[in-house]
């Protein structure tokens, strides 16, 4: 098993289970959706929004002590907390990343067996047709944090390249602070509304036949911020320990980040 | 203080160039960039916020719309040239290519050539067809005496073939850039029921053009080989002759692979994306009859991975049949009872070889390196459209495309004029950014202004592929450069792979400037397919 792989599992079972209770108790599962989702969604939503909105200052931890490590020493408990955390977030990052990368061969699967179904035997389902799109978008959405872990968003490397570890460390730094933060927050504070809107209505597709969970879909757009956020946060805790002199944990090698 | 607000566009494409060139990675950087100037917009009062407020629905009508199907045809495509990579398909067909033309004067350079032309139509990914060239090819050529100069422009060249000759993923991406811009341009006109421009016609309008570079590339060699026979000497016949067995066990079946999915979309069969998902299947099928990834190779395994690509193909065929003659079926199942039973058997096969071949690939680990690798390139690339849709609407909301209609419209000598501009700025460009970027900044910019003036999109879209290809070929800042020097031995000097790039640039230049005095080359095997 490699990381993601149990996330895989638990998720394609966990959503048959549902689908087979539904089934067995004559839709109670989907009449209890359309009764209370929304709900439950909008309180939980509410009381993450509440923490973010006092918590948010802790984001800034490793700029402090990026910038204010290069005055004073760091008072001794703020390396191990950010070794941690990016201990935490990139385990974190590469059970999702590991899991995103089987859409991959589900969209090989599913779109050839479109093409054979449409053209060796002439019918079209529109589910299966819109699970692409799915799969499609939650690949790149979720496989983005362990690609950024693998440092393999594409850069203009004329000058990073020769950069030594300091110059990499401060471009790393301000880059999370000045570009890939405010990207993503934007996504978070402007998707708000926008996907409390779908959920209250728990979006359908808009063909009758189609899948019924745009709302779903379209939760990934902030969850992608989200993951990005706090990717960006490990890797700008390791920038801060190396600009302050102490030792980044190693960079987590494995198969989900694997070299092109 | 107004002079400021004219200036902001251009002070942000500014901007963004100095932040790039800091290294952080590049969709974040001209999200970045892009949302200081909406601050600073909003402090001067240009620009409002609510423009802001529609980015997730952006996100969401961009990406993950059902009717945006076309961009799943891009992980599909890495899926497929990932496979043929990791199952060493390359290190196969350049082995076998080497020993059929080595012998010749050129025969090397040529084979490289025609290697590098078939990879682009395969895999269409230019670095990692660079990489594996740049460390199978260029100890060979150098050990049979080439000169480093003509080996490593050679290779580099052959490499970036990738991108012009379909099915490749800048083609995609670009023909569907295009795709918006010319329903934008007609729609601007008052035009309400546009023409439609798609990814099939550009596949279509760039092979003609991606065979004469290729044909070009192979004269040179030959010119070369008979004019400067010391830099492209013959290599001693190998004992035994040519063993034509593994050379056609190595060449049929990634050639027999791109025919089908190329000709099922340059023939209307298939969208971009159906071929994209069949060609992956047929790459899982080539990995798991060559070894799979793991050093035993046992016999059923080979023979169902054969069984199972012989059934697509049996089916593609079947597709095919129903779909020509007197009298047009859409299905196969139409075709009667033996059409019936043919399609329900073949089906049955391809479903088992796939299931075997995937089982053994993922017992070898080869699968989770592909699933990996395209989970990556797919992020990479989609996150940027991200930035870069940010990046422009905020460019544009500052008043941007004012500037740049207005720059381009006074420039001298009309639509030819503004094209040159055009592709000057791209190729410039295409010296610090990748495809990907350029694509999705630049040109959703200039492409309605430009096809407003009336120029061919299809044509335009050829022009434009040609002309990042050669710039990623030109030094000193080309990628193909920078990919070859991470892999060639310390002996080839970076002057010596500029030196040999500077032919290969000119025969570009000279192929632009054919497509651009006779247009009818991109855009004559497009008008006859789709009409």
């Amino acid at each position: 098993m490699r990381p993601g792989d149990t996330l895989v599992l638990t998720l394609v079972f966990g959503s048959l289970a549902l689908i087979i209770t539904d089934v067995l108790t004559t839709g109670r599962v989907g009449n209890w959706a359309e009764g209370n989702l929304f709900v439950l969604a909008h309180s939980i939503g509410s009381g993450l929004g509440l923490i973010a909105t006092f918590a948010w200052p802790l984001l800034l931890l490793p700029l402090v002590a990026g910038i204010g490590g290069q005055w004073v020493s760091l008072p001794g408990f703020v390396a191990p907390i950010l070794r941690k955390s990016i201990a935490f977030i990139e385990s974190v990052t590469l059970q999702v990343g590991g899991a995103a990368r089987w859409f991959a061969l589900g969209l090989v699967i599913v779109t050839a067996t479109i093409v054979i179904q449409r053209y060796v035997f002439g019918f079209a389902s529109t589910k299966l047709q819109e699970s692409v799109i799915y799969m499609h978008a939650l690949l790149f959405l979720l496989a983005s944090a362990s690609t950024l872990l693998g440092d393999g968003h594409v850069r203009v490397d004329i000058f990073y390249s020769k950069a030594g570890p300091k110059g990499k460390a401060w471009t790393e730094l301000l880059g999370t602070y000045l570009a890939l933060m405010p990207m993503c927050v934007l996504i978070l504070i402007t998707s708000t509304s926008y996907i409390e809107s779908a959920w209250r209505i728990l979006e359908q597709s808009r063909e009758s036949d189609g899948l019924p969970l745009v709302f779903l879909l379209k939760t990934a757009i902030p969850l992608f911020a989200i993951l990005m956020i706090a990717q960006g946060f490990a890797l700008a805790s390791r920038a801060a320990l190396t600009l302050c002199d102490q030792d980044e944990p190693p960079r987590p090698g494995n198969a989900s980040v694997a070299e092109v | 203080m107004s002079g400021f607000i004219e200036f902001l566009p251009f002070l942000m494409f500014i901007a963004a160039f100095a932040a790039l060139l800091r290294g952080y990675p590049v969709a974040f950087t001209l999200a970045g960039v892009a949302l200081l100037f909406a601050l600073i917009g909003m402090g001067l009062g240009v620009f409002d916020s609510i423009h802001l407020q529609a980015f997730p629905q952006r996100i969401y009508g961009n990406l993950m719309e059902i009717d945006r199907q076309i961009l799943v045809a891009v992980p599909l495509f890495v899926f497929m040239g990932v496979m043929l990579e990791k199952s060493k398909v390359a290190e196969e067909l350049l082995d076998s290519m080497g020993a059929l033309f080595g012998s010749m004067r050129g025969g090397l350079g040529i084979s490289v050539v025609v290697v590098g032309a078939l990879l682009a139509a395969s895999t269409g990914i230019v670095g990692a067809t660079v990489v594996t060239m740049g460390l199978l090819s260029l100890p060979t050529m150098l050990k049979r005496g080439y000169s480093p100069e003509l080996a490593a422009g050679s290779i580099a060249a052959s490499g970036t073939l990738g991108q012009i000759i379909p099915p490749s993923i800048v083609l995609v991406l670009l023909g569907d850039q295009i795709s918006n811009a010319y329903q934008q341009a007609q729609r601007d006109m008052g035009i309400f029921s546009p023409d439609i421009v798609s990814v099939g016609d550009l596949f279509a309008g760039a092979l003609i053009p991606g065979m004469m570079l290729v044909g070009m590339y192979i004269l040179y060699q030959v010119y070369m080989a008979v004019f400067h026979p010391d830099t492209a000497p013959a290599a001693p016949v190998p004992e035994g002759g040519t063993d034509w067995g593994k050379v056609m066990h190595a060449l049929l079946p990634p050639l027999i692979l791109i025919v089908a999915v190329l000709g099922s979309i340059l023939g209307g069969l298939a969208t971009p994306t159906e071929a994209a998902a069949v060609g992956a299947v047929g790459a899982t099928f080539l990995a798991g009859a060559r070894n799979a990834g793991s050093s035993a190779n046992p016999k059923g395994g080979q023979l169902m991975a054969f069984a199972g690509l012989a059934a697509l193909l049996g089916l593609i065929a079947l597709v095919v049949i129903a779909n020509i003659g007197s009298e047009r079926h859409l299905y196969v199942t139409d075709l009667g009872g033996a059409g019936r039973m043919a399609a329900f058997v073949l089906v049955a096969l391809t479903l088992l070889g796939a299931a075997l071949c995937l089982m053994r690939l993922k017992r070898s680990g080869v699968l989770d390196d592909v699933m990996a690798s395209t989970a990556k390139i797919s992020a990479m690339v989609f996150v940027i459209l991200i930035g870069a849709s940010l990046f422009s609407l905020i460019f544009r909301e500052l008043g941007g495309d004012e500037v740049v209609r207005e720059a381009l419209t006074s420039v001298p000598g009309g639509m030819y004029g503004a094209l040159a501009v055009v592709m000057i700025v791209m190729f410039l460009l295409g010296f610090f950014l990748d495809f990907i970027e350029i694509t999705f900044v630049v040109v959703p910019i200039v492409a309605p202004i430009l096809l407003m003036m009336g120029i061919d999109p299809v044509w335009l879209g050829v022009l434009m592929a040609m002309n990042l290809q050669t710039s990623f070929l030109t030094p000193p800042f080309g990628f193909a450069l920078f990919y070859l020097r991470g892999v060639a031995p310390p002996e080839v000097t970076t002057a010596a792979i500029y030196r040999g790039a500077i032919p290969f640039v000119g025969i570009q230049l000279l192929a632009i400037l054919a497509v651009i005095a006779l247009p009818w080359l991109a855009t004559w095997l497009p008008e006859l397919l789709y009409g």
